[in-house]
């Protein structure tokens, strides 16, 4: 195996196991296809926590809301989460 | 003779009645006390005082706390101005009585006259007292210290009590949601099914509890787009909870929406007949309630972290010489809740009153944030409380060691009577 054979192989690999792991331990959207179904592990959740976004997505064993309005949801008027000016 | 009799009868009456008309001075050292404490109160604090106001008055050197409840800005005003200002819309100026069957949570308060340029001992604001969130506020003057009080949570609300299957099926509002109902207005938010303004229920501007949950949405509390009447900006936390339970059963339940401290809406009566949302904030994943489920009161996610909305208690008052409240009593009545040690006889934990309250001791919380509405950050205490809170609060359980001493504590300390990490 060629040095440029290796890198490739590395690079391949690398790439496949962050494309594997969505966002791993920060949460992320992807990630929240668990959150319909309970029995699954809490992935998306944050196990050791510092700063303030991994706070709000710390793993708990607490009950959460809706599940319809776990992220990715929206409301119609702030896709994505944009939101628009206040008047 | 008889004639005489009653007419003087009659008169007699007649004087009684009118004096029981005329309110009672507060500077009645009889009735009302001689060491009285005036306290300007953020509404949604009047529960908390009402319940410490009545162990006060018991204790053996007793306090009565007189009070006024307003918004956490106007409170903030009449500190720095030194002038104590009766809320009429709120009743106007009540005192603690020393009645033994007083009870806090059921028994009518009695009101009394403040004398005029009667000055204030302390104010009670749920919001940082800064520009940001009172800029009609005067500078505070250098006299005037705050004292960073316990945790209160704000919820927004829903007819229904928990578990009942009355009132609105509404479990969770996303912070999108909230900033496009309130920042936008129901009408034109496209947030169904809180699409009518008639029933949404808000406070005026200045109102912590608005400040607050409006920090945390993105939407001033000056910018809310509620009905421009006293119905839907209301001045007293108590009249939004009855504003939304008179939705309960109307057909209308589904349409409603508030807004509450927490520690308004733990009480009996009102989970009762209520039930609060989940929340999930911006860049949060879920939603959360500030319990650990609908009907817990152990406060888990505002002491984690989870659920943001939430403000420090301030504490604000004129200073001595000596760099403590210059009235005694309001000293002691920030030490109190601010969890620094205080005698007492007859002996009681301050410590309860905050939690049964409803709000969290700041010894008891793992975050923090310098800004209401602000980023959290993880927080260590040096003197932790969070055991005591899990066995104190309603309901509440702990698995801590139970102590009397550091023995059975290992590296941690016996405090409260749990051993705590430190």
């Amino acid at each position: 195996m060629t040095t440029g054979h290796l890198m490739r192989f590395i690079a391949a690999v690398a790439l496949a196991t962050l494309a594997g792991c969505g966002n791993g331990s920060k949460g992320g959207a992807a990630d929240m296809a668990t959150a319909q179904n309970p029995d699954l592990a809490p992935a998306g959740c944050v196990m050791s926590p510092v700063t303030p976004t991994e706070i709000l997505n710390a793993c708990t064993d607490a009950q959460s809301g809706e599940a319809t309005k776990d992220a990715p949801y929206f409301p119609s008027l702030a896709p994505g989460g944009t939101l628009p000016a206040l008047p | 003779m008889w004639r005489s009799v009653v007419a003087t009868l009659a008169l007699m009456s007649a004087l009684l009645a009118g004096g029981a008309a005329r309110a009672q001075t507060c500077e009645d050292d009889v009735a009302i006390g001689p060491n009285r404490v005036y306290v300007q109160a953020a509404d949604t604090q009047v529960p908390i005082l009402k319940a410490l106001g009545k162990k006060l008055r018991a204790q053996a050197t007793p306090t009565t706390i007189i009070y006024s409840p307003n918004g956490s800005c106007s409170n903030l005003s009449y500190v720095y101005s030194d002038v104590f200002t009766p809320n009429a819309t709120a009743g106007g100026t009540f005192y603690i009585p020393a009645d033994p069957a007083f009870d806090p949570k059921t028994s009518p308060v009695p009101t009394c006259q403040p004398v005029a340029g009667q000055q204030v001992d302390l104010g009670i604001s749920i919001v940082f007292p800064d520009a940001t969130n009172c800029p009609m506020t005067p500078v505070r003057p250098a006299g005037v210290a705050v004292t960073q009080g316990p945790v209160q949570a704000f919820v927004f609300a829903v007819p229904g009590g928990v578990g009942t299957a009355m009132g609105s099926t509404q479990q969770t509002i996303t912070a999108e949601e909230a900033y496009l109902v309130m920042g936008l207005g129901a009408m034109s938010a496209m947030v169904p099914p809180w699409g009518d303004p008639t029933f949404i229920f808000g406070r005026p501007a200045s109102k912590g509890t608005q400040i607050s949950i409006g920090a945390n949405i993105s939407v001033p509390a000056s910018k809310w787009k509620l009905l421009a009447d006293t119905m839907h900006q209301i001045d007293q936390s108590s009249a939004v909870a009855t504003a939304i339970a008179s939705h309960l059963s109307d057909g209308n339940a589904e349409k409603t929406l508030g807004i509450l401290g927490t520690e308004i809406y733990d009480q009996a009566a009102n989970r009762a007949n209520l039930h609060s949302l989940a929340f999930r904030a911006f860049q949060q994943l879920k939603s959360y309630w500030p319990d650990s489920s609908p009907n817990a009161f152990d406060k888990k996610n505002v002491r984690d972290g989870h659920y943001p909305l939430w403000s420090y208690v301030q504490y604000v008052a004129s200073m001595g010489s000596d760099g403590k409240a210059r009235k005694a009593g309001a000293q002691t009545i920030i030490d109190m809740l601010v969890g620094s040690q205080v005698a007492t006889s007859p002996a009681f934990e301050p410590l309860d009153v905050v939690i049964n309250a409803g709000l969290v001791p700041a010894c008891a919380m793992k975050v923090k944030r310098s800004a209401d509405g602000g980023p959290q950050s993880l927080v260590a205490n040096d003197q932790p409380c969070g055991c005591y809170f899990d066995a104190k609060a309603p309901m509440g359980a702990t698995s801590c060691t139970a102590c009397t001493d550091n023995s059975p504590c290992g590296s941690g300390m016996c405090r409260h009577g749990y051993c705590e990490a430190k």
